[in-house]
């Protein structure tokens, strides 16, 4: 019974596992850690090898880019229920951008090692998290890509801010 | 190359390398070879996402709109790379207009392709799906470097402001 109320509440903060079978859920919890993260942490940082996949069970986790000169840029704002570390995971390359936590949060780790084993052995777990995973990466690239969009399809909401960067940059480069 | 038979452009993919003639042409059951010449508008902002496309060859512009209904060039894209979107779901249209720069060969993967696929339950269909769902994370990357830089080059961004404006 307890467990049921487990998988439920787990289901519940984090709707990505209900594209999940309960057994399923089960055999990937055994397969992650869950743990605390305090806030200003780094789960990765930008050129990490990838550290597998982050998702938040509770609290708030911003993904930026460095861009230069210590400025950065953020990509995404994600809170409970939120996936990050996909894209890395997906590509099996460094990490393009970092993941800092926000705000304290909750994590389930599933680190890369274990599910890159799953993929090599082309296990049918691997093939369901991959599959599952791409629309995610998908959806948060949408956002990234509305950014994009919007600096020039509403220029007088960002005119300001990149004038003062300028400014602040000096030149060009 | 001249050839219209995806089997013969998934050979040339590196990633793909490991499979057989045969399991290939498993996988090019579910593509199909489109050739465009220089100029030729592929995907126009704003309209329904109904395939994704794989640019085997050829160069491929990324342009989106300006206030103005100007084209603002983003970046270009060079093959190997996975344009539009595997699922309908994710993204319903397109974020920005998709242009050749150069005679290009694509191969279209309709998305209700990709979900048979997806549904195919195989040693073939594993690799092919991960080589596509690889793909996918890197075009997130392109838009994530593109908006990084435009932030980086802050005149640069201006300037296209202005010529858009």
């Amino acid at each position: 019974m307890s467990d049921q109320i487990d998988f439920d509440k787990l289901t519940e903060a984090v709707p990505f596992l209900r594209l999940f079978a309960r057994e399923e859920v089960e055999e990937l919890m055994a397969l992650g850690d869950l743990y605390q993260v305090a806030k200003g942490t780094a789960l990765y940082e930008q050129g990490d090898i990838p550290k597998g996949l982050f998702i938040l069970v509770g609290g708030a986790v911003t993904t930026r880019r460095d861009v230069g000169r210590g400025d950065y840029v953020e990509l995404m704002l994600l809170q409970r229920g939120g996936v990050v570390g996909a894209t890395s995971m997906l590509k099996n390359a460094p990490c393009s951008e970092a993941a800092v936590v926000t705000e304290d949060a909750l994590v389930l780790h599933f680190p890369a090692a274990r599910l890159n084993e799953m993929r090599v052995a082309r296990a049918p777990l691997a093939y369901r998290l991959l599959r599952a995973l791409a629309p995610v990466v998908e959806r948060q690239a949408a956002e990234t890509v509305k950014r994009v969009r919007d600096i020039f399809s509403r220029p007088d909401r960002y005119r300001e801010h990149f004038e003062k960067l300028g400014g602040a940059h000096g030149g060009l480069g | 190359m001249t050839s219209d038979d995806p089997v013969d452009w998934l050979e040339r993919v590196p990633q793909l390398g490991g499979l057989s003639r045969r399991e290939i042409a498993v996988l090019a059951d579910f593509c199909e070879v489109r050739r465009e010449k220089t100029g030729k508008i592929i995907t126009r902002q704003g309209e329904r996402c109904t395939s994704a496309m794989l640019l085997v060859e050829g160069r491929v512009a990324c342009v989106t709109a300006a206030a103005s209904g100007a084209p603002v060039g983003l970046f270009a894209i060079e093959a190997l790379a996975l344009l539009g979107t595997l699922h309908p779901w994710a993204i319903k249209t397109a974020p920005f207009t998709l242009q050749t720069l150069r005679p290009s060969v694509l191969l279209v993967f309709p998305q209700a392709e990709i979900a048979a696929l997806e549904e195919t339950s195989s040693p073939v269909s594993f690799r092919a799906l991960d080589f596509l769902y690889q793909e996918v994370a890197r075009s997130v990357d392109r838009f994530s470097v593109a908006y990084g830089r435009l932030y980086r080059y802050p005149e640069v961004t201006l300037q296209k402001m202005e010529q858009a404006s």
